[in-house]
């Protein structure tokens, strides 16, 4: 798909750049194409896969549909059943919901910010490979018909190995955590480069409003994903190795899965919706030909979003038996989460109000948002009131407001936003009298659907039964909401041929045919490999050249960058809140190097879920070697000093630099390992205070001495890793002292290996030992990691691209051995003050 | 209660399980507040909806009112004065429906496992039944809902919400039946492959008749094995 | 260029509002399941949670007060007057969002 380049529209020198360009920036043909690394090609993969898990997770729904169209259906049996409704509903969330909007951003964000790639373009790679081979283990496991089946929340102890002791569960818990790995690096990708790699000049307050939405729906997913993937962890801990966590038998609690469950899957919700809202706030204000109403409420309105979103999981849990007064927390907070989002509303009314509207195909989309989505909210403000909830909760209410919700944020505003930017890609518009009908079925179908859901909840129909007798009431209904998820096929049915036809015979447009201001329009149609031939600069005032001209000016290579240097693919990295150019970024070449990451990552879990323990351990080491290999290709292998940027100005590369993109990267990673560290220490407390068998008979105990040790040595790394970056940076020889922090690390690890053996009571016998042996697990994982950029280090060092004036990996190994530090301390003072924790149980009355 | 009745023979709502049909304090509480968010949402979905096509539809109509009014109005202060009632409203009306003590029931144990629901009746001599539940009528109860396995949930639509059957706790659900007769009552909690078929049967007695109906139940029962 | 640039150290502010939100629903939260946990008198545990939460409003209401009142450089340019009045906004949006979520702490019986 890069092959196919439009000419640049100038005369020679826009040909010549063009030209010196491609050859840089462009993926290879044929098997070259599994090297891609390039945001525009990995976007549209990204789109494309997750549209095909749309369809494969719609046909699941239809079929649940047929099933359910009259009483006593007897299309499938309940095991069959529950394997469909679990698979519909975990691919619509992880396979389509999240990367779909994700491919967004991707595909998008770049070039709306005035960049030529994302900060991390073998990680971009690698993200898309997890994603695609952790689809391909959940769809080969349902046609294998051993999909799971305990639900797409998998609630503990119907997940565990007593009741689904098959490798359903399995196939869950690895296939959705290896897709959540994708997701994760994604979106620290995303964070990192929407805040360092602008156009030079978009400083915060003029970004683009789809750059804020995106950056806050990345450092919600930074946040959002560890809860669950620390979950998963556990659960398959307990199911493959007999670990409790969850079994209330031994210690464990059957709701602490919940609380971490629904910590990630109500911020997940907005996590779908915002990049949708951003895709909104971009498109409303062109068809409503002025700029957005409100651009500051719209900040504050996003970021208010984010925190509540995560305060509010516990209207998940109404009826677990919580005391009313914790309910009530959650219940307020779900009722004002609608403020924000009803301020966005209006400030789109007001746009349109203020403005000069016109039709178009997205917004007829933009219509069928505003109606089911507004439909949807308003339900879940009903749902917010606890009464109302413990009738509502797990009936079809709920399944109607779900859809009503995310089909509304996700699948309108995502029609709306194919039909505005298609054009770009193909440089045609659509087929309207295909497209127009196409939203009507879709629309009706979707109503129809979903709208006699409510009553047929109300009617007292609980989720996820596969049959029903008759003479509930209920039989009218669901035949209703059955023919009407046809139509709504139909309708998707008509909108894929229309996309189709319009890539061939679409009718040909100028450049930036809607009149938008954005700079994705300031490029040739489609997007070349390099996206922008040179960088533009946003100009001091208000005012910008319209995306059409200032198009043919980037292109005879007038902005920055507007040149072929080394054969480097270069692009600007910006001050962060100035969006002044600090320094220019080198980006990787295309290498298959991400692909071959993701088959070991993807044969570690296969062989996981085979119970090939040791194999995958060699699977996962071997993984790691390949990090540690990309590591050793990255980066400069000498000091340049600054570089000329054009419009005579110069600035160092990223290496020479102190906030370069893995300074902040790292910074993404520690913010969610830390949540998953937090997450765990309140697992810890969540057990102590509500799980039942505790205090157990037998006194929890580890070796104090051991403990100590651990910390001494963790706190001997740290100071290692300092004294390193002082010698290099004075010039002097740093191995001896890398070579120090990496026996402390070997001594830290041993003695954790030791205290996790000498835990009682056994980490088999009861929650108590588990959760120290997890405590301690983390913190000797910590440290091996260490070891890796310790490793790293010493081998980059060897290889030049070390210098005292690139410092950044001796920088990044000097943060993780303190946060490794820290986070140790925190752990082992937890597993040592566990004896009088539970002490102090005895006093409970 | 009166209301909430009238508005479900209107619609139609009547149904074996529904919600909208209540014969208890709690459902019927829980229906009146339904019907009250109902017209309350309908209003809000008409205006937004009619804004929407008024500005899209009547270019320069809303244009009058400057942008941050419109922000301002719809996005704090419409929401501020439905909300903030809304929210005190259901905070209340949660509160009266717990099982508060000061007042203290008789009680019942509602034991779910896979797929099978037993009840025990403390203070009938710890008597038995399986799938069928008898209650008193007129007079509030406190079922005490538990697990042997898996979570499930306790619930008898026309009567009060849901309770979840959470092993390892025991829950409490306050509950009334005003008027004596047949209910039904369904596992609300996914808990496997007999998940649908997990019914039970609620009977409502007279409280005259009552001992002798549980008692007569509770022999059924123990035939059984 | 850097040296008339909002540091990006200042971003973290835009949080700051909520993070103190989400302080009070942890130490909310935790407080009151470990006073109904281990049986505390219903004042005592009204009281601790009235108290952790006025802790909490006056953090947020020191740090708006404390914003509201600090002039932007104008050399920063537009960028920190922007900043200035987002963070502002969202510490007012955690306020009342703060008051309006565990008001019901004060009100409510404690461990039913």
């Amino acid at each position: 798909m890069s092959a196919s380049v439009e000419q640049p529209p100038q005369g020679a020198p826009a040909l010549r750049l063009h030209r010196q360009l491609v050859k840089i920036w462009a993926t290879g043909p044929g098997w070259q194409r599994l090297a891609a690394v390039n945001h525009s090609v990995i976007g549209l993969r990204m789109v494309i896969t997750s549209f095909v898990f749309f369809a494969i997770g719609g046909i699941l729904g239809m079929l649940t549909r047929v099933q359910l169209a009259t009483p006593n259906g007897d299309f499938m049996d309940a095991e069959t059943y529950n394997q469909v409704f679990t698979m519909h509903g975990s691919m619509m969330l992880f396979l389509f919901a999240i990367p779909m909007v994700e491919s967004f951003a991707v595909y998008l964000t770049p070039k709306i910010l005035g960049t030529r790639d994302f900060a991390f373009p073998r990680l971009t790679a690698y993200g898309y490979w997890c994603y695609l081979l952790g689809g391909t283990i959940l769809t080969v496991s349902l046609i294998a018909r051993v999909a799971p089946d305990s639900g797409w929340f998998m609630y503990t102890p119907l997940s565990s190995n007593v009741y689904t002791p098959g490798v359903n569960a399995d196939v869950w818990l690895l296939g959705v955590t290896f897709v959540e790995i994708s997701a994760l690096s994604l979106a620290m990708e995303i964070v990192v480069s929407v805040l360092k790699m602008r156009a030079p000049g978009m400083s915060l307050d003029r970004m683009p409003i789809f750059g804020w939405y995106i950056l806050v729906t990345a450092m919600m997913m930074i946040v959002a994903f560890p809860p669950l993937i620390l979950g998963s962890i556990l659960l398959e801990i307990e199911r493959a190795f007999g670990l409790p966590f969850f079994d209330p038998t031994r210690g464990g609690s059957a709701l602490l899965w919940q609380h971490l469950f629904w910590l990630f899957g109500h911020p997940d919700v907005y996590i779908i919706f915002l990049p949708m809202a951003g895709a909104l706030s971009t498109m409303i204000p062109v068809f409503a030909n002025r700029p957005l109403v409100g651009y500051r409420a719209i900040v504050v309105a996003i970021i208010a979003l984010a925190f509540l979103s995560f305060g509010i999981w516990v209207h998940h849990m109404f009826t677990v038996g919580i005391p009313h007064l914790a309910l009530a927390f959650f219940s307020a907070g779900s009722a004002i989460v609608a403020v924000p989002t009803a301020v966005q509303f209006f400030a789109w009314l007001a746009t349109l109000a203020h403005g000069k509207p016109r039709w178009d195909l997205p917004m007829l989309y933009i219509f069928g948002f505003f109606f089911v989505f507004t439909a949807g909210g308003l339900t879940g403000v009903m749902l917010a009131i606890v009464p109302f909830d413990w009738q509502a909760h797990d009936t079809y209410f709920i399944v109607a407001h779900m859809h009503y919700v995310v089909a509304g944020a996700l699948a309108f505003p995502m029609m709306a936003g194919f039909y505005y930017w298609l054009p770009l890609l193909t440089g045609r518009t659509a087929a309207y009298r295909l497209a127009v009908p196409a939203f009507w079925l879709i629309f009706i179908g979707f109503n129809l659907t979903f709208f006699m859901m409510h009553l047929t909840g109300l009617l007292g129909m609980p989720r996820r039964v596969f049959t029903y007798n008759g003479d509930e009431g209920w039989d009218w209904l669901n035949l209703l909401s059955s023919v009407g998820s046809f139509v709504m096929t139909i309708g998707f049915g008509m909108a894929v041929i229309d996309i189709i036809v319009q890539l061939r015979f679409g009718r040909r447009v100028r450049r930036n045919p809607w009149n938008a201001t954005t700079l994705e329009w300031a490029m040739p149609m489609p997007p070349a490999p390099y996206a922008f031939a040179s960088i533009p600069r946003l100009g001091p005032g208000k005012e910008q050249a319209a995306p059409g001209q200032l198009a043919l000016s980037l292109a005879r290579g007038e902005g920055y960058l507007g040149f072929a240097r080394n054969g480097w693919q270069e692009t600007l990295g910006v001050h962060m809140t100035s969006g002044e150019p600090d320094q220019v970024i080198v980006l990787p070449q295309p290498t298959y190097l991400p692909l071959v990451t993701a088959l070991f990552t993807g044969a570690a879990v296969l062989a996981m879920l085979f119970k090939l323990y040791l194999l995958s351990l060699a699977m996962a080491l071997v993984t790691i070697g390949l990090f540690v290999l990309a590591g050793q290709r990255a980066g400069l292998g000498r000091d340049y000093g600054p570089l000329p940027i054009g419009h005579g100005a110069s600035v160092p590369p990223h290496t020479e630099v102190a906030s370069a993109p893995p300074w902040l990267a790292l910074i993404c990673v520690l913010v969610a390992d830390g949540t998953l560290f937090t997450s765990l220490v309140f697992g810890t407390f969540y057990l102590w205070i509500a799980a039942p068998h505790w205090p157990a008979n037998l006194a929890p105990e580890a070796s104090r001495v051991l403990a100590l040790g651990v910390i001494v040595a963790l706190v001997i790394a740290a100071v290692a890793a300092r004294g390193s970056l002082r010698a290099t940076s004075a010039g002097a020889r740093a191995q001896g002292w890398i070579g120090l922090a990496v026996i402390a690390l070997l001594a830290a690890i041993a003695a954790a290996v030791g205290l996790i053996g000498s835990v009682t009571p056994h980490p088999h016998q009861h929650a108590l030992g588990a959760t120290a042996a997890a405590l301690i697990g983390f913190v000797a994982l910590h440290a091996g990691i260490g070891l890796l950029f310790l490793i790293s280090n010493l081998l980059r060092i060897h290889a030049g691209f070390i210098s005292p004036r690139r410092l950044t990996d001796l920088r990044l190994s000097r943060l993780w051995l303190d946060y490794t530090t820290v986070t140790g301390i925190i752990a082992l003072g937890l597993v040592l003050a566990l004896p009088a924790l539970v002490a102090t149980l005895g006093a409970r009355p | 209660m009166v209301v909430a009745g009238l508005m479900a023979a209107l619609c139609g709502c009547s149904g074996p399980l529904s919600t909208l049909d209540p014969s208890g304090p709690s459902a019927a509480s829980i229906a009146l507040l339904w019907w009250v968010m109902l017209a309350g949402a309908g209003v809000l979905f008409a205006l937004v909806l009619t804004l929407f096509l008024l500005v899209v539809l009547r270019p320069g109509w809303g244009s009058r009112l400057p942008s941050s009014r419109w922000i301002v109005l719809g996005g704090l202060a419409l929401p501020a004065v439905i909300l903030l009632p809304l929210i005190c409203y259901g905070l209340l009306a949660g509160e009266r429906l717990l099982p508060l003590p000061g007042h203290s029931p008789p009680r019942i144990e509602a034991v779910a496992r896979q797929w099978v629901w037993t009840f025990r009746y403390p203070d009938r001599g710890n008597v038995a039944t399986t799938n069928v539940l008898h209650l008193p009528a007129g007079t509030p109860v406190d079922i005490d809902v538990s697990s042997e396995d898996v979570i499930h949930a306790f619930w008898v639509p026309r009567l009060a919400g849901k309770i979840d059957a959470v092993p390892g706790q025991v829950n409490h659900l306050r509950i009334q039946a005003d008027t004596p007769g047949r209910y039904e009552g369904q596992c609300n909690e996914f808990c496997g492959v007999g998940h649908a078929r997990m019914h039970f049967v609620v009977i409502v007695d007279r409280p005259a008749d009552y001992p002798a109906a549980l008692a007569a139940a509770a022999a059924t029962t123990k035939a059984e094995p | 260029m850097n040296g008339r640039a909002v540091p990006p150290r200042r971003l973290w502010l835009l949080a700051a509002g909520f993070l103190v939100w989400c302080s009070a629903l942890v130490v909310l939260y935790a407080l009151h399941a470990i006073g109904c946990a281990f049986g505390w008198q219903a004042g005592a545990l009204r009281w601790s949670l009235a108290i952790v939460l006025f802790v909490h409003l006056i953090v947020i209401a020191w740090m708006w007060r404390h914003l509201a009142t600090a002039r932007p450089e104008p050399k920063l340019g537009q960028a920190a007057v922007f900043l200035q009045t987002v963070v502002v906004w969202t510490l007012i949006a955690a306020l009342v969002a703060t008051v309006i979520t565990f008001a019901p702490s004060l009100v409510l019986k404690t461990c039913i």
